[in-house]
Protein backbone atom coordinates (compact mmCIF):
# COMPACT_ATOMS: atom_id res chain seq x y z
CA UNK A 1 0.00 0.00 0.00
CA UNK A 2 1.15 3.25 -1.01
CA UNK A 3 1.96 5.61 2.02
CA UNK A 4 0.47 8.61 3.17
CA UNK A 5 3.54 11.11 2.22
CA UNK A 6 3.74 9.73 -1.46
CA UNK A 7 0.01 10.15 -2.17
CA UNK A 8 0.69 13.88 -0.17
CA UNK A 9 3.04 14.44 -3.14
CA UNK A 10 0.80 13.40 -5.84
CA UNK A 11 -1.63 15.46 -4.90
CA UNK A 12 -0.57 18.49 -7.51
CA UNK A 13 -0.41 15.91 -10.36
CA UNK A 14 -3.75 14.68 -9.47
CA UNK A 15 -4.79 18.39 -9.65
CA UNK A 16 -3.45 19.17 -13.06
CA UNK A 17 -5.02 16.18 -14.27
CA UNK A 18 -8.49 18.17 -13.32
CA UNK A 19 -9.13 20.54 -15.61
CA UNK A 20 -12.90 21.36 -14.13
CA UNK A 21 -10.88 21.85 -10.83
CA UNK A 22 -8.53 24.10 -12.16
CA UNK A 23 -10.91 26.58 -13.42
CA UNK A 24 -12.43 26.66 -10.05
CA UNK A 25 -9.32 27.23 -8.59
CA UNK A 26 -8.31 30.32 -10.59
CA UNK A 27 -8.80 32.75 -7.58
CA UNK A 28 -8.35 30.95 -5.01
CA UNK A 29 -5.61 31.70 -2.52
CA UNK A 30 -4.95 29.27 0.95
CA UNK A 31 -1.95 27.52 1.97
CA UNK A 32 -3.21 24.24 4.31
CA UNK A 33 -1.31 22.05 6.59
CA UNK A 34 -2.17 18.40 6.31
CA UNK A 35 -1.40 16.02 8.63
CA UNK A 36 -1.34 12.18 9.29
CA UNK A 37 0.96 10.99 12.23
CA UNK A 38 3.75 12.48 11.99
CA UNK A 39 3.75 13.20 8.52
CA UNK A 40 2.82 16.46 7.36
CA UNK A 41 2.74 19.04 3.83
CA UNK A 42 1.76 22.61 2.98
CA UNK A 43 -0.35 22.61 0.06
CA UNK A 44 -1.24 25.96 -1.43
CA UNK A 45 -3.49 26.93 -3.97
CA UNK A 46 -2.93 29.99 -5.81
CA UNK A 47 -3.29 31.49 -9.34
CA UNK A 48 -5.19 28.11 -10.20
CA UNK A 49 -2.17 26.07 -9.16
CA UNK A 50 -1.73 23.69 -6.41
CA UNK A 51 1.68 23.41 -5.14
CA UNK A 52 3.20 20.99 -2.13
CA UNK A 53 6.02 21.45 -0.04
CA UNK A 54 7.50 19.96 3.01
CA UNK A 55 5.94 21.83 6.74
CA UNK A 56 9.16 21.30 8.83
CA UNK A 57 10.70 25.00 8.00
CA UNK A 58 10.85 27.08 11.01
CA UNK A 59 8.84 29.78 9.81
CA UNK A 60 6.19 27.56 6.97
CA UNK A 61 3.02 29.42 7.83
CA UNK A 62 -0.31 28.51 7.05
CA UNK A 63 -3.95 29.36 6.77
CA UNK A 64 -5.65 26.29 8.24
CA UNK A 65 -4.43 23.29 9.71
CA UNK A 66 -5.98 20.07 8.71
CA UNK A 67 -4.32 16.61 11.41
CA UNK A 68 -5.50 13.45 11.73
CA UNK A 69 -3.75 10.02 13.06
CA UNK A 70 -2.07 7.80 10.88
CA UNK A 71 -4.99 6.14 8.98
CA UNK A 72 -7.49 9.07 8.90
CA UNK A 73 -6.44 10.50 5.10
CA UNK A 74 -5.79 6.68 3.85
CA UNK A 75 -9.17 6.28 5.29
CA UNK A 76 -10.89 9.23 3.67
CA UNK A 77 -9.33 7.88 -0.01
CA UNK A 78 -10.82 4.77 -0.12
CA UNK A 79 -13.15 4.14 -3.15
CA UNK A 80 -15.55 4.03 -0.74
CA UNK A 81 -14.80 5.79 2.73
CA UNK A 82 -16.66 4.71 5.90
CA UNK A 83 -19.44 7.18 7.52
CA UNK A 84 -16.56 8.46 9.69
CA UNK A 85 -14.26 9.45 7.22
CA UNK A 86 -16.00 10.91 4.12
CA UNK A 87 -15.73 14.40 4.71
CA UNK A 88 -13.47 16.59 6.95
CA UNK A 89 -16.66 18.01 8.44
CA UNK A 90 -17.71 14.75 9.38
CA UNK A 91 -13.72 13.52 10.90
CA UNK A 92 -13.49 16.57 12.79
CA UNK A 93 -17.49 15.75 14.16
CA UNK A 94 -16.17 12.18 14.81
CA UNK A 95 -12.91 12.94 16.39
CA UNK A 96 -10.96 11.99 13.89
CA UNK A 97 -9.61 15.21 12.57
CA UNK A 98 -8.59 18.48 13.98
CA UNK A 99 -9.15 21.49 12.03
CA UNK A 100 -7.66 24.89 13.50
CA UNK A 101 -6.59 28.34 12.28
CA UNK A 102 -8.09 31.15 9.84
CA UNK A 103 -11.59 29.37 8.89
CA UNK A 104 -12.43 32.28 6.07
CA UNK A 105 -10.07 31.18 3.29
CA UNK A 106 -11.11 27.76 3.95
CA UNK A 107 -14.77 28.79 3.78
CA UNK A 108 -14.49 30.70 1.07
CA UNK A 109 -13.51 27.79 -0.85
CA UNK A 110 -14.47 24.94 0.73
CA UNK A 111 -15.92 22.66 -1.80
CA UNK A 112 -12.96 23.34 -4.18
CA UNK A 113 -10.96 22.34 -1.13
CA UNK A 114 -12.74 19.45 -0.41
CA UNK A 115 -12.47 18.22 -3.72
CA UNK A 116 -8.89 18.86 -3.73
CA UNK A 117 -8.30 16.59 -0.56
CA UNK A 118 -10.24 13.76 -1.77
CA UNK A 119 -8.50 13.95 -5.06
CA UNK A 120 -6.58 10.80 -4.43
CA UNK A 121 -9.82 8.93 -3.49
CA UNK A 122 -10.10 4.65 -5.28
CA UNK A 123 -6.21 5.55 -5.83
CA UNK A 124 -4.47 3.36 -2.94
CA UNK B 1 -45.13 14.86 -31.34
CA UNK B 2 -46.44 14.47 -28.12
CA UNK B 3 -44.58 16.66 -25.31
CA UNK B 4 -42.55 14.63 -22.63
CA UNK B 5 -44.17 15.98 -19.79
CA UNK B 6 -43.56 13.76 -16.50
CA UNK B 7 -46.90 12.96 -14.79
CA UNK B 8 -45.88 15.89 -11.71
CA UNK B 9 -48.36 19.19 -11.80
CA UNK B 10 -47.56 22.15 -10.07
CA UNK B 11 -49.67 24.83 -9.17
CA UNK B 12 -49.44 28.26 -6.71
CA UNK B 13 -52.18 28.05 -3.99
CA UNK B 14 -53.06 31.27 -2.13
CA UNK B 15 -53.67 30.92 1.21
CA UNK B 16 -52.68 32.74 4.98
CA UNK B 17 -50.47 31.25 7.01
CA UNK B 18 -50.86 32.97 10.99
CA UNK B 19 -52.95 36.08 9.37
CA UNK B 20 -50.29 36.77 6.32
CA UNK B 21 -50.98 36.31 3.11
CA UNK B 22 -49.06 33.81 0.90
CA UNK B 23 -48.52 32.18 -2.45
CA UNK B 24 -47.09 28.99 -1.91
CA UNK B 25 -45.96 26.53 -5.17
CA UNK B 26 -46.98 22.82 -4.73
CA UNK B 27 -46.13 19.81 -6.40
CA UNK B 28 -47.93 16.81 -6.89
CA UNK B 29 -48.39 13.30 -8.56
CA UNK B 30 -50.48 9.99 -8.14
CA UNK B 31 -53.35 9.03 -6.66
CA UNK B 32 -54.49 7.80 -3.53
CA UNK B 33 -53.28 8.49 0.57
CA UNK B 34 -51.99 11.77 0.58
CA UNK B 35 -48.61 12.33 1.75
CA UNK B 36 -47.46 15.55 2.40
CA UNK B 37 -43.57 16.35 2.22
CA UNK B 38 -41.32 18.55 3.83
CA UNK B 39 -38.26 19.42 2.21
CA UNK B 40 -34.78 20.13 4.39
CA UNK B 41 -33.61 23.89 5.42
CA UNK B 42 -32.67 25.70 2.63
CA UNK B 43 -33.78 23.46 -0.13
CA UNK B 44 -37.20 23.10 -1.92
CA UNK B 45 -39.98 20.88 -2.94
CA UNK B 46 -37.60 19.30 -5.77
CA UNK B 47 -36.30 17.21 -3.44
CA UNK B 48 -38.93 14.86 -3.68
CA UNK B 49 -39.16 14.40 -7.71
CA UNK B 50 -37.73 10.71 -7.27
CA UNK B 51 -40.92 9.62 -5.02
CA UNK B 52 -43.58 11.94 -7.53
CA UNK B 53 -41.51 9.78 -10.28
CA UNK B 54 -41.81 6.59 -8.40
CA UNK B 55 -45.45 3.88 -10.12
CA UNK B 56 -44.83 1.61 -7.38
CA UNK B 57 -45.41 4.92 -4.82
CA UNK B 58 -47.99 6.96 -6.84
CA UNK B 59 -49.89 4.49 -7.48
CA UNK B 60 -51.34 4.07 -4.35
CA UNK B 61 -50.31 7.44 -2.59
CA UNK B 62 -51.23 11.15 -3.88
CA UNK B 63 -47.63 12.59 -2.87
CA UNK B 64 -47.82 16.47 -2.50
CA UNK B 65 -44.19 18.76 -1.83
CA UNK B 66 -44.70 22.39 -1.29
CA UNK B 67 -42.11 24.91 -1.13
CA UNK B 68 -42.10 26.69 1.93
CA UNK B 69 -42.37 30.49 2.30
CA UNK B 70 -39.47 31.84 1.03
CA UNK B 71 -38.01 28.90 -0.60
CA UNK B 72 -38.07 28.06 -4.23
CA UNK B 73 -41.10 29.43 -5.78
CA UNK B 74 -42.84 30.49 -3.07
CA UNK B 75 -41.35 34.12 -2.65
CA UNK B 76 -41.78 35.54 0.79
CA UNK B 77 -44.40 37.85 1.96
CA UNK B 78 -44.57 41.24 1.23
CA UNK B 79 -42.31 43.63 3.29
CA UNK B 80 -39.29 40.72 3.71
CA UNK B 81 -36.71 42.98 2.71
CA UNK B 82 -37.10 44.37 6.26
CA UNK B 83 -37.21 41.22 7.80
CA UNK B 84 -34.93 38.98 8.92
CA UNK B 85 -35.90 35.27 8.44
CA UNK B 86 -36.38 32.97 11.02
CA UNK B 87 -38.28 29.31 11.13
CA UNK B 88 -39.72 29.02 14.58
CA UNK B 89 -41.30 25.49 15.75
CA UNK B 90 -44.72 27.41 16.17
CA UNK B 91 -44.45 29.19 12.83
CA UNK B 92 -43.50 25.59 11.15
CA UNK B 93 -46.24 24.06 12.51
CA UNK B 94 -48.69 26.72 11.00
CA UNK B 95 -47.66 26.23 7.41
CA UNK B 96 -47.67 23.05 8.01
CA UNK B 97 -51.78 22.88 9.21
CA UNK B 98 -52.64 25.93 6.75
CA UNK B 99 -51.25 24.36 3.50
CA UNK B 100 -52.73 20.82 4.42
CA UNK B 101 -56.26 22.38 5.31
CA UNK B 102 -55.74 24.82 2.38
CA UNK B 103 -55.64 21.93 -0.01
CA UNK B 104 -58.47 19.89 2.17
CA UNK B 105 -56.46 16.73 3.22
CA UNK B 106 -58.62 14.60 5.07
CA UNK B 107 -55.23 12.97 7.79
CA UNK B 108 -52.40 13.23 5.51
CA UNK B 109 -49.43 11.66 5.92
CA UNK B 110 -46.25 14.17 6.44
CA UNK B 111 -43.20 12.61 5.55
CA UNK B 112 -40.49 15.41 6.56
CA UNK B 113 -36.47 15.20 6.20
CA UNK B 114 -34.19 16.90 8.35
CA UNK B 115 -36.17 20.02 10.38
CA UNK B 116 -38.64 18.39 8.65
CA UNK B 117 -38.01 14.94 10.52
CA UNK B 118 -37.46 17.49 13.95
CA UNK B 119 -41.12 18.92 12.53
CA UNK B 120 -43.12 15.88 12.88
CA UNK B 121 -42.28 14.94 16.53
CA UNK B 122 -43.73 18.14 17.30
CA UNK B 123 -47.02 16.92 14.59
CA UNK B 124 -46.93 14.00 16.80
CA UNK B 125 -46.86 15.72 20.33
CA UNK B 126 -49.81 18.32 19.71
CA UNK B 127 -51.61 17.13 16.68
CA UNK B 128 -51.70 13.23 16.08
CA UNK B 129 -55.31 13.22 15.28
CA UNK B 130 -54.98 15.14 12.43
CA UNK B 131 -52.31 12.60 10.66
CA UNK B 132 -52.88 9.22 9.34
CA UNK B 133 -49.01 8.68 9.91
CA UNK B 134 -45.54 10.74 10.57
CA UNK B 135 -42.35 9.57 9.00
CA UNK B 136 -39.42 11.42 9.78
CA UNK B 137 -36.14 11.47 7.78
CA UNK B 138 -33.09 12.44 9.61
CA UNK B 139 -34.88 13.33 12.51
CA UNK B 140 -34.75 13.50 15.89
CA UNK B 141 -35.54 15.70 18.84
CA UNK B 142 -31.95 17.71 19.00
CA UNK B 143 -28.39 16.90 18.33
CA UNK B 144 -25.75 18.57 19.44
CA UNK B 145 -24.23 21.98 16.85
CA UNK B 146 -21.07 20.79 14.60
CA UNK B 147 -20.61 24.33 13.26
CA UNK B 148 -21.33 28.12 13.17
CA UNK B 149 -24.17 28.50 11.52
CA UNK B 150 -23.06 32.51 10.84
CA UNK B 151 -20.88 31.03 7.94
CA UNK B 152 -24.00 30.58 6.06
CA UNK B 153 -24.52 34.30 5.52
CA UNK B 154 -21.81 36.95 5.34
CA UNK B 155 -20.63 39.40 2.82
CA UNK B 156 -17.29 37.81 2.49
CA UNK B 157 -18.42 34.16 2.09
CA UNK B 158 -20.83 32.95 -1.35
CA UNK B 159 -23.66 32.04 0.38
CA UNK B 160 -24.79 29.67 -2.23
CA UNK B 161 -21.56 27.89 -2.68
CA UNK B 162 -20.70 27.51 1.02
CA UNK B 163 -24.41 26.46 1.87
CA UNK B 164 -23.85 23.64 -0.90
CA UNK B 165 -20.43 22.73 -0.03
CA UNK B 166 -21.22 22.65 3.74
CA UNK B 167 -23.97 20.04 3.41
CA UNK B 168 -22.00 18.20 0.70
CA UNK B 169 -20.13 16.31 2.97
CA UNK B 170 -23.81 14.61 4.15
CA UNK B 171 -24.33 13.25 1.18
CA UNK B 172 -23.74 9.61 0.97
CA UNK B 173 -20.67 8.48 -1.60
CA UNK B 174 -21.28 5.92 -3.64
CA UNK B 175 -25.28 6.99 -5.08
CA UNK B 176 -26.19 8.80 -8.35
CA UNK B 177 -23.60 11.58 -9.30
CA UNK B 178 -26.31 13.41 -11.28
CA UNK B 179 -28.65 13.65 -8.04
CA UNK B 180 -25.87 14.46 -5.67
CA UNK B 181 -25.12 17.30 -7.68
CA UNK B 182 -28.31 18.41 -8.09
CA UNK B 183 -28.91 18.16 -4.48
CA UNK B 184 -25.99 20.43 -3.63
CA UNK B 185 -27.97 22.53 -6.65
CA UNK B 186 -30.80 23.27 -5.12
CA UNK B 187 -28.36 24.68 -1.72
CA UNK B 188 -26.78 26.97 -4.34
CA UNK B 189 -30.42 28.55 -5.47
CA UNK B 190 -31.28 29.24 -1.62
CA UNK B 191 -32.18 33.09 -0.86
CA UNK B 192 -29.60 34.30 1.14
CA UNK B 193 -29.66 33.88 5.05
CA UNK B 194 -32.47 31.34 4.12
CA UNK B 195 -30.84 28.11 4.98
CA UNK B 196 -29.38 30.18 8.58
CA UNK B 197 -32.77 30.89 9.16
CA UNK B 198 -34.09 27.58 8.77
CA UNK B 199 -31.64 26.55 11.23
CA UNK B 200 -32.91 29.03 13.81
CA UNK B 201 -35.91 26.03 14.39
CA UNK B 202 -33.35 23.48 14.26
CA UNK B 203 -30.39 24.66 16.69
CA UNK B 204 -32.40 27.23 19.07
CA UNK B 205 -36.21 27.06 19.29
CA UNK B 206 -36.96 23.43 18.36
CA UNK B 207 -34.80 21.52 21.17
CA UNK B 208 -37.81 18.67 21.23
CA UNK B 209 -36.76 16.29 24.06
CA UNK B 210 -39.26 17.41 26.61
CA UNK B 211 -41.73 17.52 23.61
CA UNK B 212 -41.23 13.83 22.64
CA UNK B 213 -42.35 12.80 26.00
CA UNK B 214 -46.04 13.93 25.03
CA UNK B 215 -45.99 11.48 22.15
CA UNK B 216 -48.47 8.65 21.68
CA UNK B 217 -47.70 6.31 18.70
CA UNK B 218 -50.97 4.46 19.48
CA UNK B 219 -53.04 7.69 18.00
CA UNK B 220 -50.59 8.41 15.32
CA UNK B 221 -48.07 5.69 14.18
CA UNK B 222 -44.71 7.32 13.90
CA UNK B 223 -41.67 6.35 12.30
CA UNK B 224 -38.08 7.34 12.16
CA UNK B 225 -35.77 7.03 9.09
CA UNK B 226 -31.71 7.97 9.29
CA UNK B 227 -29.20 7.32 6.98
CA UNK B 228 -26.14 5.93 8.10
CA UNK B 229 -23.47 8.72 6.42
CA UNK B 230 -25.48 11.63 7.65
CA UNK B 231 -22.93 12.96 10.69
CA UNK B 232 -25.16 16.06 11.18
CA UNK B 233 -28.26 13.86 12.75
CA UNK B 234 -26.97 11.08 13.07
CA UNK B 235 -27.87 7.18 13.41
CA UNK B 236 -27.36 7.49 17.21
CA UNK B 237 -29.37 10.95 17.55
CA UNK B 238 -32.52 8.93 15.69
CA UNK B 239 -32.49 6.03 17.76
CA UNK B 240 -31.82 8.13 20.71
CA UNK B 241 -34.91 9.93 20.42
CA UNK B 242 -36.58 6.39 18.78
CA UNK B 243 -35.76 4.47 22.10
CA UNK B 244 -37.42 7.27 24.32
CA UNK B 245 -40.64 7.29 22.35
CA UNK B 246 -42.68 4.09 22.73
CA UNK B 247 -43.78 2.92 19.83
CA UNK B 248 -41.94 4.80 17.42
CA UNK B 249 -39.96 2.63 15.09
CA UNK B 250 -36.62 3.68 13.37
CA UNK B 251 -34.41 2.16 10.73
CA UNK B 252 -30.82 3.04 10.12
CA UNK B 253 -30.46 3.22 6.34
CA UNK B 254 -27.34 1.71 4.80
CA UNK B 255 -25.55 3.78 1.60
CA UNK B 256 -27.81 7.15 2.21
CA UNK B 257 -27.19 10.13 4.09
CA UNK B 258 -28.75 13.67 5.21
CA UNK B 259 -31.01 13.46 1.79
CA UNK B 260 -31.97 10.12 0.96
CA UNK B 261 -34.87 11.40 -1.32
CA UNK B 262 -33.18 13.23 -3.45
CA UNK B 263 -29.81 11.97 -3.30
CA UNK B 264 -30.24 8.80 -4.16
CA UNK B 265 -34.29 7.63 -4.00
CA UNK B 266 -34.28 4.36 -5.52
CA UNK B 267 -31.95 3.24 -2.41
CA UNK B 268 -34.68 5.37 -0.16
CA UNK B 269 -37.66 3.33 -1.59
CA UNK B 270 -36.23 0.28 -0.25
CA UNK B 271 -36.92 1.23 3.38
CA UNK B 272 -39.30 3.48 2.23
CA UNK B 273 -42.04 1.14 0.71
CA UNK B 274 -42.53 -0.99 3.49
CA UNK B 275 -43.16 2.03 5.64
CA UNK B 276 -45.99 3.06 3.34
CA UNK B 277 -47.58 -0.67 2.94
CA UNK B 278 -47.80 -0.70 6.48
CA UNK B 279 -49.32 2.61 6.85
CA UNK B 280 -51.55 1.69 4.06
CA UNK B 281 -53.16 -1.62 5.67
Amino acid sequence: MTDVATIFDRLPEFFDARPALVRRATRARITMLVGAGQVSRRLTVGSGTLTISHADGPMDGWDIALRGDDTVWSDHWRALPAPDAADIFGMRRRGRLVIEGNFLPLMQNLQLIKDILALPRGTI
Amino acid sequence: MTPAFEPITGRYLRLEIAGCAHRIYVEEAGEGIPILCLHTAGADARQYRGMMLDDSITDRFRVIAFDMPWHGKSSPPAGWQDEEYKLSTEGYVEIILAVSDALGLDAPIVLGCSIGGRIVLQLAADHPDRFRALIGAQGAAWQEPWYDTDWLHRSDVHGGEVCAALISGLVAPGGPEADRHETLWHYMQSGPGIFKGDLWFYRVDGDLRETIARIDTARCPLWLLTGEYDYSCRPEDTLATADAIPGCKAVVMERLGHFPMSENHDQFAIYLRPVLAEIAV
